[in-house]
This record gives C-alpha cells, sequence and structure tokens, in this order.
C-alpha cells in the first residue's frame, strides 16, 4: 500500500521578510468550493451554523472565524477556508449537503500567502491594480482580482491581507511579491536617508 | 567661474565631482548637470539635430530642447536625457551627443552649409529616384547624419517597476496655485497626491525672488511644505511627472526614483511608473515661457528669461557678464532686476514695444528687435534695430552690442497639454496672447494657476485656492478657513510678437527638430497650410520636446501667413506623454521570466531533475520530450517514447487540460444543451467523449464527461480551450437558459492528472492502487474513485494514444509524490515517461484531432464527427451546424495522409494539389494540419483537410510547400492509422 505525502507549493520559500512588510504561508486544511442551489441559501446557513460555523457572507465580504473562514468567490460562489486538516466536505461527503448546494473540495487548488506590516499595502500596489485604501477596501472585504497578470482572491486582515492564488503559479507570485517587497522597502530606504 | 559668491538653493558645503565630456568638474548638492555646466561656463552642450549647429542650455526645465546628454557609459547609458533636469551626484558620467569627433569641432556640422538644401521636406523631393536606394541608402545615410543620442545596443539592465494608486485629488504641479490647492484639500481631510515634475517642491517660487505677505516667498514654502509632509492624508510625490490623462479619472504618471543616485541599492528601480486613479485632478502645470524668432536665435547663450532667473535665483549661476535682454513683455524688465541684483551687468533691455515707460535704470530699447547675432560656438555680438531714444541718447537705426547672453521672453504659453489628451482644444486669450485650458476638457478636472491664465503668483495662489474649493464642493468635503497670502507681483503686460521679419539668417522656431520660420514659409507656399499639414511636412513639434517651444511660435507666423487670427489657425494635438517615457518603464514587469506568468504542472519538477525539454502550452510548461544518455536529436527521444507506450507503458502529465465539476439538479439537462452528443444517458460511472459547437455551428472543443454522480458531472477540455469552454458554460448558464438549476467550477488546479497508456497499463496501475484495477470494475470508458493508501483518487479508463490507458488523478498536493511513484513503477515495467512529442506521435497513428484540426472553421461532420451530433435533441450550435454551406459536399474533410513517392517529406501547414494541376490558389485541394514521423509504421504521416476528401481515400494528390519548397506525392488514406477495430484500445 503506498503512502503518499503532500506538498506545499511554496515548500521551504516562505516566510520571507523586508522592513515593514513579511510574506507567509497559511496552510489551510480543506478548502471547499460551496454554490448553493437554487433557493437554497437559507439551508445552507443553517447547515453551516450548525457545523458551528458562520452564515455565508454578502457578496465582497468574509464571514466567520479565523479558524472557519467563509469567503465570497464570485457569482453563486463561496469557499470555506477550514484550519483543520481533511475537513473538505467532498472528500468525507456530507449527504446532508447533497439536496443544499454544489461542493468542490479545492483545498489543493489554492495557495493562501498572508503579507502583513505597515508597507503591505504599498507593496500589494505595486501588483494589484485595486484600490486597497484602508477606507475603501476594508477589514472583512474581500475582492476577486489580478495581481501581476495571476487570478487572485484577496482579503484584508486587521495587519495586512490574504491573498490566494492557483497551485499552478504559486511560485511565480510568490516571487513577484518578494520582488515588490524588495522595491518598495529600499525606496522606503531612500526616502529616510533623502 | 560663473557661481555667484552667494544665495541659491544649492549646498555650497556639499560639493559633487562629476565628468562631462571626459572633464573633471565640480557642482553642488541641488544642482542640475546643466546649472552645474553653466557655473563652470560650459555653454556649448550639443549638436543639432539635423544641421549640427552648436547649441547651449536654453531652458532650465523638462521643456529644454538642445541640452540633450548621454548619462552613463556602456551597457548603462542613457540616451537624451535633459541637462535640465539632470541632478548631478557623485561620478555623474555625461557626454554630449550626435557630433563627430568632438562637440567643438564636429564635421557633420557641414550639413549647416547645405543648409538651402535641407529645407522642409527636402528628402520627399530629393531622394525619389531610383526607388530601390530608398531603404538601401537614402534612409540610412539621413539616419546617420540627423540624429540624437544613441543606445548602447547592450540589453538594459537597470531595474523598473510600476504601482497603482488612488486618491480624491491629484495635484499636478507644485508650485504656487498646486500648492495652495493642496493645502486646502489637506486640510479638509481628502486623500491628496500631489504630483510635481521637478526635485524639488515650489515652482517658480524656487526660481523667482517673490514676496509673500511681505516675507520672502520661500518661507512661505518651507511652512507649507513641512505642514503637507505633516498630513497622512497627503503624498507629496516630487520627481514625478504626469505625463498622460486617460479615460474614466486614469492618469499616467513617472517617477523617477534613482536617476539622481550614483550608488543607489541593488533593489531600488530607476523609475516607476504609476496608474493614478483620481476623482477629482487639479491641474496646475504653470506655463513655458516662449522664445521669438529672429536671425540666428538659436546660438550657445541665447537664453529663456525665466531660466536665467532660474539659474540666477536658485542655482547662484551667472549666465554671463553682459547680459542683454529681448522681450515682449515685462519679463524683460524683471529678469534686468534679478541679475542687476546678483551683480550681474545688463548691457541693453530690447523691448519690443514702443509704447511702454522707459526704465531709466538700464538702456531701455523700446521699438527695438534683435535683427542678427554673432558668435559661432558662443554669443558674442548682437544687431538691433531700434527706434527710440534713451537716456536722452539718440540711438541710430541699427546698433551692435557686445553680448555673451541674450535673455528671450516672448510670453508665456500656459501648459494645457494634460487637458487636451482626451481630445478637448485649448481656447485663446487675447490679454495674455496665449491658449488656455478648456473648462470642462478633461471630465473631473480643474485648471489653476498659469495653467488658466493666472499669472502672477497673487493669482495663481488664489486660484488654487478656489480650485480646491470647487473639488470640495464636488467631492462634499468641508473647507478649513483659509486665506492665500498676498502678492505684490503683478501680472504679464505683454504685446503679442513672434518674429523679427526681415533678418538675413534663419531664425529658429523648432530648436529640436532644426525647424525655421523659413520652413514654415515653405510649407505655407507649397499649401500645407493646416497647422497638421504644416507640422508633418515641416516635423515641427515632432522632436522629443514635442514643441513645448515651437508650436505657438509656427502657427503665429501660419496665421500671419495666411491672414488669419491665431485662433482661428488652432493648435496641433496634444497627446501623451507629456515628456518622453523610457521604454523600459513602460515594460516594467514584464522583462524576461515575468513577460507572463508561467504555470507548472505537478511534475515540473521530476522532469527538471531528468532533464526534460519544456514546452508553452497556453501559459502551462510542459515536458516536450525527456532525452536519455546517447540520444542528440528530439525525434529519438520522441521515437523511442512513442514505441515505449505502445509496446510497454508511458506516463504523461496530462494536468494542464480543463477539468470542470458540473453539478446540480439541471446538471445532464444542461450538459445535453451544450454538448452536441447525448449526455444525460450517460451512466454513472461512465465517461463518454464529447464535441461542444459554437453558436454559429463549428467545433468549439472536445473533450470527455465523466459522470460521479446523478447530477454530479466532471468534464474536461483541451489545454488550449479551458478558459473559452468555462467562459461558453458561464454565459450558457446565465444567459440562455437561466432558469437550470446547475452550478459550475474549475477544479483543474485541484487536481494532479496522469495518463497511464500502454499494454502494461493495468498492471501498473494495479502495483499503484490499494485493489487490483480489474477490466470488470474499470472496462474501457469507465470511471471511479480508488484508494492509494489513505487518499482517495480518480481513476479514468480512457485513452488519447490508442492503447489501453488510464488517467488517475490525485488532489494536486500529492501530485509531486504521485509522479515519483509512477516514476518507478513505470520504470519497473520498462516504461518511463512521454512528453508532448510523443503525445502527438501517438494521437496522429490513431486518428484523434486537436486543435490543430478544430481550429475554428470546421463542423463536426468535417472532422468525420458528424455522427455525434444527437438527432434526438438541440444543441448549442446544432440549427447553424445544418446552415447549406456547412452540410454541401464541396467542404474540406478530415483525412490521413502517407508519402507515395520518392519524397517522404510531409510538412505542416503545406497545400495539396492534384497531379497536373498548377500548384496554385485556385487549384488548391486542402492543407496538413499536423504531421509527425510514425515510429510504429516507420514513416510520416500526416492528417489532412482535402477537399470532399472521405470520397477520395485511396487518390494521389501532390504536397506543395511553397515556402520550404518540398513537394511530395501522398496517398489519402483513413486518418486512422493503427488499431481500426480498437481491440488494443479496448483490451
Amino acid at each position: 500500500m503506498v503512502d503518499l505525502t503532500g506538498l506545499s507549493a511554496l515548500e521551504g520559500l516562505l516566510p520571507y521578510e523586508v522592513d515593514g512588510a513579511v510574506l507567509s504561508a497559511v496552510s489551510y486544511g480543506a478548502i471547499t468550493s460551496i454554490m448553493p442551489f437554487r433557493g437554497q441559501k437559507t439551508a445552507v446557513n443553517v447547515r453551516l451554523k450548525a457545523d458551528g460555523g458562520a452564515a455565508l457572507p454578502r457578496i465582497g465580504r468574509v464571514s466567520g472565524p479565523v479558524a472557519k473562514r467563509l469567503i465570497w468567490a464570485g457569482r453563486g460562489q463561496y469557499l470555506l477556508l477550514d484550519l483543520r486538516r481533511g475537513a473538505a466536505f467532498d472528500t468525507t461527503p456530507d449527504p446532508a449537503f447533497d439536496e443544499l448546494a454544489a461542493l468542490s473540495d479545492q483545498t489543493s487548488a489554492w495557495v493562501v500567502m498572508r503579507l502583513e506590516g505597515a508597507r503591505a499595502q504599498e507593496v500589494l500596489a505595486r501588483l494589484c491594480p485595486l484600490d486597497l485604501r484602508a477606507g475603501v477596501f476594508k477589514r472583512g472585504h474581500v475582492a476577486r482580482t489580478e495581481l501581476a497578470h495571476m487570478a487572485v482572491i484577496l482579503w484584508r486582515r486587521p495587519k495586512g491581507f490574504e491573498i490566494m492564488v492557483v497551485r499552478s503559479v504559486a511560485q511565480v507570485a510568490m516571487r513577484r511579491l518578494s520582488g515588490a517587497m524588495d522595491s518598495v522597502a529600499a525606496q522606503a530606504v531612500l526616502g529616510e536617508i533623502s | 567661474m560663473s557661481r555667484l559668491a552667494k544665495g541659491g538653493l544649492i549646498a555650497r558645503d556639499r560639493p559633487v565631482r562629476f565628468r562631462f565630456d571626459g572633464r573633471e568638474l565640480t557642482g553642488f548638492e541641488g544642482d542640475t548637470l546643466a546649472s552645474a555646466l553653466l557655473a563652470h561656463d560650459v555653454r556649448l552642450v550639443g549638436r543639432s539635430f539635423k544641421y549640427h549647429r552648436p547649441r547651449g542650455i536654453l531652458c532650465a526645465g523638462s521643456e529644454e530642447p538642445n541640452a540633450l546628454v548621454k548619462i552613463g557609459e556602456g551597457g548603462a547609458s542613457t540616451p537624451n536625457i535633459r541637462a535640465t533636469t539632470q541632478e548631478i551626484y557623485q561620478g555623474l558620467i555625461a557626454h554630449s551627443q550626435n557630433r563627430f569627433p568632438s562637440l567643438r569641432f564636429d564635421l557633420m556640422a557641414v550639413n549647416d552649409l547645405m543648409a538651402p538644401f535641407f529645407s522642409a521636406g527636402f528628402y520627399y523631393k530629393t531622394f525619389m529616384w531610383p526607388a530601390a536606394f530608398w531603404e538601401r541608402f537614402y534612409e540610412p545615410m539621413i539616419r546617420r547624419a540627423a540624429g540624437l543620442g544613441a543606445l548602447s545596443g547592450a540589453p538594459d539592465l537597470a531595474r523598473y517597476d510600476k504601482g497603482f494608486a488612488y486618491c480624491d485629488l491629484l495635484i499636478i504641479g507644485a508650485g504656487p496655485a498646486g500648492l495652495m490647492a493642496a493645502l486646502a484639500a489637506g486640510r479638509a481631510g481628502l486623500d491628496v497626491l500631489v504630483a510635481d515634475e521637478d526635485f524639488e517642491a515650489g515652482g517658480r517660487l524656487n526660481s523667482e525672488t517673490l514676496e509673500l505677505d511681505g516675507a520672502p516667498a520661500r518661507d512661505w514654502l518651507t511652512t507649507t511644505l513641512a505642514e503637507l509632509s505633516s498630513m497622512e492624508n497627503v503624498r507629496l510625490m516630487t520627481r514625478t511627472t504626469v505625463t498622460g490623462a486617460y479615460d474614466g479619472g486614469i492618469y499616467g504618471a513617472v517617477e523617477r526614483v534613482s536617476h539622481h543616485l550614483g550608488d543607489a541599492p541593488d533593489a531600488v528601480p530607476l523609475e516607476v511608473f504609476w496608474r493614478i486613479t483620481a476623482r477629482r485632478v487639479i491641474l496646475a502645470s504653470g506655463a513655458i515661457e516662449r522664445p521669438i524668432a529672429f536671425a540666428d536665435n538659436d546660438r550657445p547663450g541665447i537664453m529663456m528669461a525665466s531660466a536665467v532667473r532660474s539659474y540666477v535665483n536658485r542655482f547662484a549661476v551667472a549666465p554671463g557678464r553682459d547680459v542683454s535682454i529681448f522681450t515682449n513683455n515685462d519679463e524683460g524688465l524683471r529678469t534686468a532686476r534679478d541679475l542687476v541684483a546678483a551683480g550681474i551687468g545688463v548691457v541693453a533691455v530690447i523691448d519690443t514695444r514702443a509704447d511702454v515707460a522707459a526704465d531709466d535704470e538700464f538702456l531701455h530699447l523700446r521699438g527695438a528687435e534683435v535683427i542678427a547675432t554673432k558668435g559661432r560656438l558662443g554669443l558674442r555680438e548682437i544687431t538691433v534695430r531700434a527706434s527710440e531714444q534713451t537716456r536722452g541718447q539718440t540711438r541710430g537705426q541699427i546698433q551692435r552690442i557686445k553680448t555673451d547672453c541674450l535673455v528671450v521672453s516672448g510670453g508665456w504659453n500656459p501648459s494645457v497639454h494634460l487637458s487636451c489628451h482626451l481630445g478637448a482644444r485649448p481656447v485663446w486669450r487675447e490679454d495674455i496672447a496665449a491658449f488656455i485650458a478648456a473648462r470642462g476638457a478633461v471630465p473631473g478636472m480643474v485648471v489653476a494657476g498659469a495653467a488658466c491664465g493666472e499669472m502672477s503668483a497673487g493669482a495663481a495662489l488664489g486660484s488654487g485656492l478656489a480650485a480646491a474649493k470647487t473639488v470640495m464642493a464636488a467631492l462634499g468635503g468641508k473647507v478649513a478657513r483659509l486665506r492665500a497670502p498676498k502678492a505684490g507681483e503683478e501680472g504679464v503686460k505683454i504685446s503679442a510678437f513672434w518674429h523679427v521679419r526681415g533678418g538675413k539668417g534663419r531664425a529658429w522656431l523648432d530648436f529640436s527638430n532644426d525647424v525655421t520660420v523659413k520652413d514654415v514659409a515653405l510649407a505655407h507656399r507649397e499649401n500645407f497650410r493646416s497647422v497638421e499639414h504644416m507640422k508633418r511636412y515641416t516635423t515641427l513639434g515632432m522632436a522629443p520636446d514635442q514643441g513645448k517651444l515651437a508650436n505657438m511660435g509656427a502657427l503665429a507666423v501660419m496665421a500671419d501667413l495666411t491672414g488669419r487670427s491665431v485662433p482661428e489657425t488652432g493648435t496641433t494635438t496634444f497627446r501623451p506623454p507629456y515628456t518622453p517615457v523610457s521604454m523600459g518603464v513602460l515594460g516594467a514587469h514584464g522583462r524576461g521570466v515575468d513577460f507572463a506568468p508561467v504555470r507548472r504542472v505537478p511534475s515540473h519538477e521530476l522532469a527538471r531533475e531528468l532533464g526534460a525539454e519544456m514546452v508553452e502550452a497556453g501559459l502551462w510548461m510542459r515536458p516536450a520530450w525527456y532525452p536519455r544518455a546517447g540520444e542528440s536529436h528530439w525525434r529519438q527521444s520522441c521515437d523511442r517514447e512513442a514505441l515505449m507506450v505502445r509496446q510497454r507503458v508511458g506516463i504523461s502529465d496530462v494536468t494542464s487540460l480543463g477539468k470542470i465539476d458540473v453539478q446540480g439538479p439541471d446538471a445532464a439537462v444542461f450538459l445535453d444543451r451544450v454538448y452536441a452528443n447525448m449526455i444525460s444517458t450517460l451512466k454513472v460511472g461512465r465517461v463518454r467523449y464529447a464535441v461542444m459547437l459554437r453558436e454559429d455551428g463549428m467545433v468549439l472543443d472536445d473533450g470527455t464527461v465523466a459522470r460521479f454522480g446523478a447530477r454530479h458531472f466532471v468534464v474536461t477540455t483541451t489545454t488550449a480551450a479551458a478558459g473559452e469552454v468555462l467562459r461558453h458554460l458561464d454565459f450558457c448558464a446565465q444567459v440562455l437558459w437561466p432558469d437550470l438549476d446547475v452550478m459550475f467550477t474549475s477544479v483543474t488546479e485541484q487536481w494532479a492528472q496522469f495518463a497511464v497508456a500502454g499494454p502494461k497499463s493495468r498492471e501498473l496501475m494495479s502495483a499503484l492502487c490499494d485493489a487490483e484495477i480489474t477490466d470488470e470494475a474499470f472496462a474501457f470508458m469507465g470511471c471511479g474513485e480508488v484508494r492509494l493508501g489513505s487518499l482517495v483518487a480518480r481513476l479514468f479508463r480512457i485513452s488519447f494514444s490508442g492503447e489501453r490507458a488510464y488517467e488517475i488523478a490525485v488532489p494536486a498536493e500529492y501530485g509531486d509524490g504521485l509522479v515519483r511513484l509512477l516514476d518507478q513503477e513505470a520504470a519497473r515495467l520498462g516504461g518511463g515517461w512521454y512528453g508532448m512529442e510523443a503525445l502527438n506521435v501517438l494521437r496522429l497513428e490513431k486518428g484523434y484531432v486537436t486543435h490543430a484540426e478544430l481550429d475554428g472553421r470546421v463542423t463536426a461532420d468535417d472532422v468525420g464527427l458528424g455522427a455525434m451530433v444527437s438527432a434526438k435533441k438541440d444543441c448549442v450550435g446544432k440549427v447553424m451546424s445544418q446552415r447549406e454551406g456547412l452540410v454541401c459536399a464541396e467542404r474540406l474533410q478530415l483525412v490521413g495522409l502517407k508519402p507515395a513517392g520518392a519524397s517522404k517529406q510531409l510538412l505542416g501547414g503545406a497545400h495539396l494539389f492534384n497531379l497536373g494541376d498548377e500548384p496554385v490558389r485556385q487549384n488548391d485541394q486542402g492543407h496538413i494540419t499536423s504531421q509527425c514521423f510514425s515510429p510504429h509504421l516507420g514513416h510520416p504521416i500526416a492528417q489532412a483537410m482535402v477537399l470532399r476528401g472521405r470520397s477520395r481515400i485511396g487518390e494521389t494528390v501532390r504536397m506543395v510547400d511553397h515556402l520550404r519548397e518540398v513537394q511530395t506525392l501522398c496517398e489519402i488514406c483513413s486518418p486512422v492509422f493503427i488499431d481500426p477495430d480498437g481491440g488494443r484500445l479496448r483490451g
């Protein structure tokens, strides 16, 4: 009997730190896409709450505690990010959900990075065309957007952002983010000298 | 030394050493290269574009047309940098341009003697014959003779960055108007971004001896800048030029981050390109002083009045010892007073206005004009035609004045450029004889200060405040109580005067492109009278300075010649960028590997370890072949891999194929409508090959549909069309049938998927999975879940090679683990990896199609899949696919080809002709879509689209590749070259 071991797409590459910004990997045990069927949103909410989670968030918003985060991920689609390993719904199918929503395991599909620090927003603004000002893109806000030509989902955290990229480009995204971190940090030093 | 003993904003305690044309010089921190050169009496700094005329520093800002230099040496050098904006730094190396062998003695200056032949449009007329000479001889010759600086030819290794910025209010220009607006908006709490191209904020407050509220203007400036920098909601960006205004409140800007540093750390970019999105914009870009055209007005030593005040007041540099001034407005006398205050001699003020009061402090010649100048490498003397008496002296009509610097002021042109980038035209204001920005020229933009004609400091401050109030009224902010300081300065009194008539020499309008008054007159004579025609005929305003100094003068000359007014004549179109933008910064983030993101397949690491050659497939990098010891040509590897699959077992990474989870009560109905064949009848645990049509009836994509539950399907797409198919499904669900309850999402990234193909594939799969893989559990086109230890994997019995084959999918994070296991197990069975090349060979041998055949122009029937379009139901594209032209016999149909003569070469893209027909377009019988060498058959094979192809099996046609000049006789055959009855496939 074989026993395969999982490998993170960013194995050994993070954290990366410069003055004012830290990029680290976040390992969610399970990421599940939830797409409620017609008229089933309330029932899905009841089911989610019974599981100890929060209700589905509004469009462009995040809900739930850190350990069981729910994020809006596009039209009629939500992602449940569970810190517990193996908690993906459809690998251990929950028949209670069968009639309620389309579930797909996406644990391997997404890689999550956390960008934090005083200059996190400035770093992200080098790569992402979104208006990231704290008064506009607030805590609890989430967006599907672009980061250096890669599709990403990002949301604001108390001290920065979490950024989800698809697995196949994770290393590219990491390299672009760390490059932007270097550039911003180096320019900040210039600003302080002059 | 021409450095003044005191004054200026330079740091005299911080000397800076630099080199110009090999000469070691010293300036101070705060100097530009131009001011530092003037401080050393270096007046000759460049040669002109066409005539190689000696040129000096004319201006003190980004409008400078003459003083273009190369900074740096070797590969890291940058040509065409304006010495007037380049800050000096320790070790700066600058070179003059467009001269040979030296700046003082330039052989190409012979062009100046030949000027009569080089008038506007000369090469259109001169180099007409013979036609073939144009590209080979004339153009290279002209390009060598005329020019600016040259690129090093080495790759630009500098770092560039780009970024996105958002603000409530973008203020362009940090002069009096801009700063006043920033102060008001900043105090009101708006998010303000102030951009200024200079390295010091303040605009003309740095260059003039102004007073505000009775104190030096510098005091107000210092206080204001301190307050602005203390505000968290205000970002002041110096060295940042807003280069263009675009739709939706978006502005492009270039920040020059380290052009002023000799030894910036590695990570510091040279420049950053900003895309700024602003809710409102205040354009406070100031004004540019314009020259007056007169004979030989381009000599080193002739300078703009505002520039001279900058050099004297800001940089503490004397531009000359005996300075003369030529003006049509009050700036002339103001300059004279500043010069005298700095201890510099003023020999004459030549005022074109006859009706102004004489200033007894100077030799003030009224109603006078400069009609000639002398001094080839530096001004020595001017000739003045005067008609006035001054200081009781009667002057003759013509007099010569010894002078080493002639200061010129022809009035001001408000910098309206950015207000015109969306197509608006500026409007004429007679009192200042200038165009100002039109109201509402750019949505959300308010114009303030000199840019809207408010020429005095007081008026500019007031208009900056008013502009901020306008913005606040629109955005709903509350204006803090704020008063603009009072300035004693008065507005400009000007009487329009554009050029001196009747001089003997050429009078320059465009210094950058060497265009003179005579050239404009010639354009007029030859009927290029619209300003746009004149511009293109003479090349006026087309140089790097984009006519900042030249345009107004030229159109005034044209207005004069046509008898129209200046506003009737109109301006040419202002387009982005405002100042030249380096290609490097536009391409920031896009160099080398950063050009596009690269998608890695799960077997990427192992493929690298095995030395595989990779090939791009969309954004994916896929292994193309895996060379082994002794294999020096890709064909050797490819042949071995293909035979290995046919004889034993091969494994291939097929993760990049699109995978879409389709779920919901209406999933089956939905798939019936999007696929041409019937899907709803598919049993759970079965897979079906399926074809999808476009609305117009052509094939969109092919793939497989696997059913995992009553309401759960997984469909696959080709790598190339994955995004397109998902978009198409989204369109169908949202627009065509919003009533269907179906959900889908891409799971391409979730699953690492590998094809295991060959007679020994079942053995390999059984060794891998916990339970044996039997033909009962996994018959051909079966699917289901299998366990690999604790892991649940998906297994599909499908084949793209014609062999018994499986595809196994595991969550992508286990991909690398599975890859290594597969590698080991395959090796045990005498098999191994096969890449894209072998994959292509295998599918061609079996007669399967890819997007080489499904090129968007074929129907299902054309490629032999007509029977798949179900007659029992409707689907997207079905009706359109039954159009007369798509079902007629005269269509290209998919067939196979094999060589039938001495030549065995089959080439992709080559066309086919009937034997005996001339190989011309009219006789075309079709073309080859894909070809390969079949190691199994021992000769090349191909797929081709041939006219009525299926009815011509056995016929011989001639392949002609016109490009590679190859001809081959081919036999038309079935596209299925191996195992036509599918015995190998089903096992």
